[in-house]
């Protein structure tokens, strides 16, 4: 025990003193469970770091972003919607009467289904993602602080707008559900 | 030759006095900026660190936090040259 504890301490000396990211093999033959913590210099950031986090900043750019990945999430929900609605047959659904229907015509059939829900699902979601985006980006941009208060606004400003067809009443309804909702997500991601 | 002696050490005696100058306004403006950089992080960045990477509030909040300094900077220093004449 006391041999492994020697090895141990002469490898985390050593360790401090080259040069970082080379592993002591000696370690890693006594403790190959165990990963050592690579640490790295402290640098400034350089002109093209600082560059990309400024893109990253802009709320159009981030908007695009979130919205481009609201698009695929929709497009995949949406697939799976339409399989779930594809799978007609069973006691519930009424018989459609006349000429049986080949299977290369279903087959059309469903995939036609699949691609108009696919697409409009793609549509909502991409339209939501970027709405939320937009929203969050420029109420913490305003405000200045980053706390649990922004997706809480942003999301009941989106909510509203995404109702707005619907009245006032909607437009409060979907404020408070988009706005617990974002809120529920940032407490998870945070987690 | 009589001439160059005393130009020389007058050169020497600028030369010097130009010297300090540049050494206090160089302490100066590094404590200007140790100052300006410990307020605004102070300020603006919240604790504790949940990420490693500054987001867009307290980006923007930084750029108003230097603004402003730089400002107070200015304005102060402003006052102080004219109640010296």
């Amino acid at each position: 025990m006391s041999s492994a504890d020697e090895e141990r301490v002469a490898s985390s000396a050593s360790a401090s003193t080259s040069e970082s990211g080379v592993q002591n093999p000696s370690a890693a033959a006594t403790s190959p469970t165990k990963k050592k913590k690579e640490w790295h210099p402290i640098t400034m950031p350089t002109q093209q770091e600082l560059a990309a986090q400024e893109f990253m900043n802009n709320c159009l750019v981030k908007s695009a972003i979130s919205g481009a990945m609201g698009g695929l999430a929709g497009f995949a929900f949406g697939l799976f919607s339409a399989s779930m609605e594809n799978a007609h047959g069973g006691l519930d659904t009424v018989p459609e009467l006349g000429p049986e229907k080949t299977t290369r015509v279903i087959l059309r059939e469903m995939f036609q289904n699949m691609k108009t829900k696919s697409v409009s699902y793609a549509k909502g979601f991409a339209l939501m993602g970027a709405l939320y985006s937009f929203n969050e980006c420029v109420i913490e941009k305003w405000r200045a602080k980053h706390d649990k208060a922004n997706p809480a606004l942003a999301g009941c400003v989106t909510g509203a707008m995404m109702a707005h067809s619907a009245g006032p009443t909607a437009m409060c309804w979907g404020c408070a559900s988009f706005a617990a909702f974002s809120t529920a997500i940032e407490y998870w991601m945070e987690s | 030759m009589a001439a160059d002696e005393p130009s020389s050490a007058e050169q020497q005696a600028v030369a010097a006095a130009a010297l300090t100058m540049a050494t206090t306004e160089l302490e100066y403006r590094v404590q200007l900026l140790n100052s300006m950089v410990g307020t605004c992080h102070e300020r603006c960045v919240a604790r504790p660190y949940k990420e490693g990477t500054l987001s867009v509030g307290e980006n923007s909040c930084l750029d108003r936090c230097c603004a402003k300094y730089w400002q107070v900077v200015a304005i102060v220093g402003q006052l102080l040259g004219a109640q010296n004449k």
